[in-house]
């Protein structure tokens, strides 16, 4: 995918800029519950964190909290003090094996101590404390806050310290946990874990995405560890490297041949014949089987794949600029163009022209300089399919275009076939076909506001 | 007595003013949000309406400045002008509301002088609701917008005596429990001859909710009391009156007396409108009444929300042992009860009140109280009770998040319809659960 002439890249330069803050409360929120994380600011900020969906929603206890702070504390200078009582009643009452003590532009702006705080309560009660400067007042590309919170994670939560040489780590990928038991066999990292135990390896950790506690222990008994973007865990990659550990790039295994090579290149790095596991395996015979079909489906077609909104610091969707499920699609024949969120102006095409030749993208794309005006970028590309984050689905509705959503592909065999399903030819459900000329009314959600339906004004 | 770690626990919902006023802001069809802050409040205002509100996404009502550590020292009122004035070219939007952050509000000395310039340049209203972050609320944001609002009104006039607005409505989606809202409220002020004008707010644009100047006279809701200094000093001759959260029938009635009385309805037609709708509704919420009795029931909602609610499930005879008052620095054990005594509450409602309590705070209260007092059959509250309870106690989902319980189809809270449809769900909640 690169040449060793490409220009230098900086990881996560087209996604949207991030409060790390925020990103902390993203991604350690529901995964760490013997960690607990301190928010220092006011308690509007811990707002932030994702409190709505599971796992997050569901958790029975919250390891995170606020010092909230209130306008005295502000205005009276005892910030510091508010602080240190708050991590010892956190560290008596909690007993957590780490505390990460994250700071708002608040705590920033009127320059309160974050250090002395911590190391105080950490001398007093043996817990390890880290304090960190992440106050969104210095913005950050996303991956340097993912990057961040894995290496903290790492140092909070040490690794095994015994390494298997058959041992293998996932790391950037999207190895989301089932949200069921019942669905344990229908997730990438079962598949990883079957296809290596036939190469007579072994699954280690998969982090950060769908990382439990487990996870980052077992991520030292990895030998090698896989990435699907090196620029993205640069300083949590340094964390592993030690005598015997290797680190091999493979991009995301989206859609068949992508997966074919991933596992192909894991097996030559561990001087493994990784034919037998990936012929015979049953998910990729269903795989090649159903791909004849959906390739004639599908090939020719347009595809908007967007990038530039993403805003979930999510790892697995800023890998490649976002652009690691792209695979998948020109596999079966899309003809795809990239719609990127940003101003049009010639810095900013010089850094998408930039990010886009390292990453040995040719693709043609289109730009849009916030969501609300995607539509007419939309209806001007007059596509077929729009892969696109979530809350651009109302932009995509307004412009007749049908949407999948970013983030939903699958890695693995059995995750093209998934993903398969959710580009089915004719895009649109059946209520869509045939009610659907009576559907535009839901764009303006007149009804909602006191419409016939409701007993209208 | 209170758990030392509770005051650093979260809280279902610890938003300040920022995501009230940004509620508002979503509330107001053409109107924008310019978001005066640094980067992270993008995630404390539009982010957390998505999964609540399913019918209107809230992305496109919010702007982001792009305050960073380099504009606050070069001074970030010059950056706001030069955005605004661009964005209205390309929006043009009826409404500006400019809202900064603690940070912004230290250190931005500017912001109030570059919002009085684009007063001048720009031809829609500019409103500046600042929101400190270190205090407020989300009823507090969100009724700082009503009275920034009250404050564009013309001071003229005395308005249609037969024309009644409501302020203070939370408006806080655009699912369809609240145009039925919006009919059974419409329906009532009809049966004693008043005409329900502008409802602020209600989904509606900038043109219809200038209608409220229309009216003789407006009712606030209890969620309007921060708007109810700024609405006396636009009211002109106009009557300004408080009235009660029309929620269950002690409520609908409070509410209907009160309007009755500020708008110069003769009482007896009240009472004669109160007497049929009780015909009618009483014998539909007895046959819930009947198989609900002696359920036990907790509650976990912003304090007036609160009071109106747990009145009406002991007046459906079920024990309600334990409120949490949940709008953080607004919780107020007096209103509250000043609530219950205004609804002439039952004597057997004393419950044991939790004052801005955590998520798991209340959790634990809870499980204390069934240890105590034997299971609790029905919590009324918000979604991020229902995640710990999912597979103890049913939830019931009222108010803002409603994450869980979305309304597809149209179904009342308010007025004695409403009433009836919250014994129906929760006959359903508790049927699930024996």
């Amino acid at each position: 995918m690169k040449d060793s002439s490409a220009p230098p890249r900086k990881a996560g330069e087209l996604a949207q800029p991030g409060c790390a803050m925020t990103g902390f409360l993203f991604q350690m929120a529901g995964s760490f519950p013997s960690l607990a994380l301190v928010v220092f600011g006011e308690r509007e900020c811990a707002q932030a964190m994702p409190r709505l969906t599971p796992p997050v929603s569901d958790l029975e206890t919250w390891p995170l909290f606020t010092v909230a702070l209130g306008e005295r504390e502000v205005m009276e200078g005892r910030a510091e003090g508010r602080l240190e009582e708050a991590l010892r009643v956190i560290a008596r009452e909690r007993a957590p094996r780490g505390i990460v003590v994250i700071s708002t532009c608040l705590a920033d702006t009127i320059g309160a101590d974050l250090e002395a705080p911590c190391r105080k309560v950490e001398a007093e009660t043996g817990i390890p404390i880290r304090g960190l400067r992440t106050g969104g007042l210095r913005m950050r590309t996303q991956a340097e806050v993912s990057d961040w919170v894995t290496r903290t994670v790492m140092d909070l939560l040490p690794a095994s310290g015994e390494m298997d040489p058959g041992g293998v780590n996932l790391v950037g990928y999207r190895t989301d946990r089932p949200p069921s038991r019942w669905l344990q066999s229908r997730v990438f990292r079962a598949e990883a874990a079957r296809v290596l135990e036939r190469m007579g390896l072994r699954l280690m950790g998969c982090a950060p995405v769908g990382a439990t506690e487990d996870d980052w222990t077992r991520i030292g008994q990895g030998s090698l560890t896989v990435v699907s973007d090196r620029a993205l865990f640069q300083k949590m990659l340094k964390r592993l490297d030690r005598p015997g550990h290797r680190v091999l790039e493979v991009a995301s295994p989206m859609g068949v041949a992508a997966t074919d090579r991933f596992w192909r290149q894991v097996g030559q790095a561990m001087d493994r014949d990784a034919g037998p596991a990936i012929e015979e395996d049953p998910e990729r015979r269903r795989a090649l089987e159903a791909l004849p079909e959906v390739r004639q489906a599908v090939a020719g077609k347009s595809l908007a794949y967007g990038i530039g909104s993403h805003h979930n610091f999510r790892p697995d969707e800023l890998a490649q600029e976002g652009m690691a499920d792209l695979p998948l699609f020109l596999e079966l024949g899309f003809r795809v163009e990239l719609v990127i969120q940003e101003r049009d102006r010639p810095d900013v095409h010089r850094r998408i022209e930039r990010n886009l030749q390292t990453m040995g993208v040719d693709l043609p794309y289109r730009l849009f300089y916030e969501p609300a005006v995607l539509r007419p970028v939309l209806e001007e590309g007059r596509y077929d399919l729009a892969y696109l984050p979530d809350f651009l689905e109302g932009q995509a509705r307004e412009a007749g275009v049908p949407m999948v959503r970013f983030g939903s592909m699958q890695p693995g065999w059995w995750g093209a076939i998934r993903s398969w399903g959710l580009l089915h030819s004719e895009g649109a459900p059946v209520f869509q076909q045939r009610y659907g000329r009576f559907l535009r009314a839901e764009e303006g959600v007149r009804q909602g506001r006191g419409g016939d339906a409701g007993g209208g004004r | 007595m209170r758990d030392p770690i509770e005051p650093f626990e979260l809280r279902d919902v610890d938003s300040g003013d920022l995501f009230g006023v940004f509620l508002a802001v979503h509330a107001i069809p053409g109107a924008v949000m310019l978001l005066h802050t640094t980067v992270g409040c993008k995630f404390k205002t539009q982010l957390q309406l998505v999964s609540h509100d399913w019918f209107q996404e809230s992305h496109n009502q919010r702007l982001w400045t792009g305050v960073d550590d380099i504009r606050l020292i070069q001074g970030s009122g010059e950056r706001l002008l030069q955005f605004a004035t661009t964005w209205y070219e390309r929006r043009r939007p009826e409404v500006f509301v400019v809202s900064t952050n603690a940070a912004v509000d230290l250190s931005a000395f500017d912001v109030e002088q570059a919002v009085r310039e684009l007063r001048n340049r720009l031809p829609c209203h500019v409103l500046l609701v600042r929101a400190p972050g270190t205090i407020g609320s989300v009823a507090r944001g969100y009724g700082r917008v009503l009275a920034a609002l009250a404050e564009t009104l013309p001071i003229d006039g005395n308005g249609d005596p037969e024309e009644a607005a409501l302020v203070g409505y939370v408006f806080d989606r655009y699912e369809m429990e609240h145009p039925a809202n919006f009919a059974e409220l419409r329906r009532l002020l009809r049966a004693i001859g008043l005409r329900m004008g502008a409802t602020w707010l209600s989904g509606e644009g900038m043109g219809v909710l200038q209608g409220i100047a229309r009216a003789g006279t407006w009712l606030v809701l209890p969620e309007g009391r921060f708007a109810r200094a700024a609405l006396d000093r636009r009211a002109g001759g106009r009557k300004v009156a408080d009235v009660s959260l029309p929620l269950g029938f002690a409520g609908t009635m409070a509410f209907l007396r009160e309007a009755g009385q500020a708008a110069g309805v003769p009482p007896e037609r009240v009472e004669a409108c109160i007497e049929r709708e009780l015909q009618r509704a009483a014998p539909l919420a007895a046959q819930g009444a009947r198989r609900l009795a002696d359920r036990r029931a907790g509650v976990f909602l912003p304090t007036r929300l609160a009071a109106a609610v747990a009145v009406w499930l002991a007046e459906l005879g079920i024990q309600v042992p334990l409120v949490g008052l949940t709008d953080g620095e607004d919780a107020d054990p007096e209103a509250f009860q000043a609530v219950l005594d205004r609804l002439e509450a039952p004597g057997t409602l004393r419950p044991e009140l939790l004052v801005a309590p955590s998520r798991d705070g209340g959790i634990r209260a809870l499980e204390r109280e069934m240890s105590r007092g034997g299971p609790v059959h029905l919590v009324v509250g918000t979604s991020p009770w229902a995640g710990p309870l999912r597979h103890k106690i049913p939830v019931v989902e009222l108010g803002y998040p409603s994450t869980r319980q979305h309304w597809i189809y149209p179904v009342p809270f308010l007025g004695f319809n409403g009433a009836v449809a919250l014994v129906q769900r929760f006959v359903d909640a508790c049927s699930l659960h024996g």
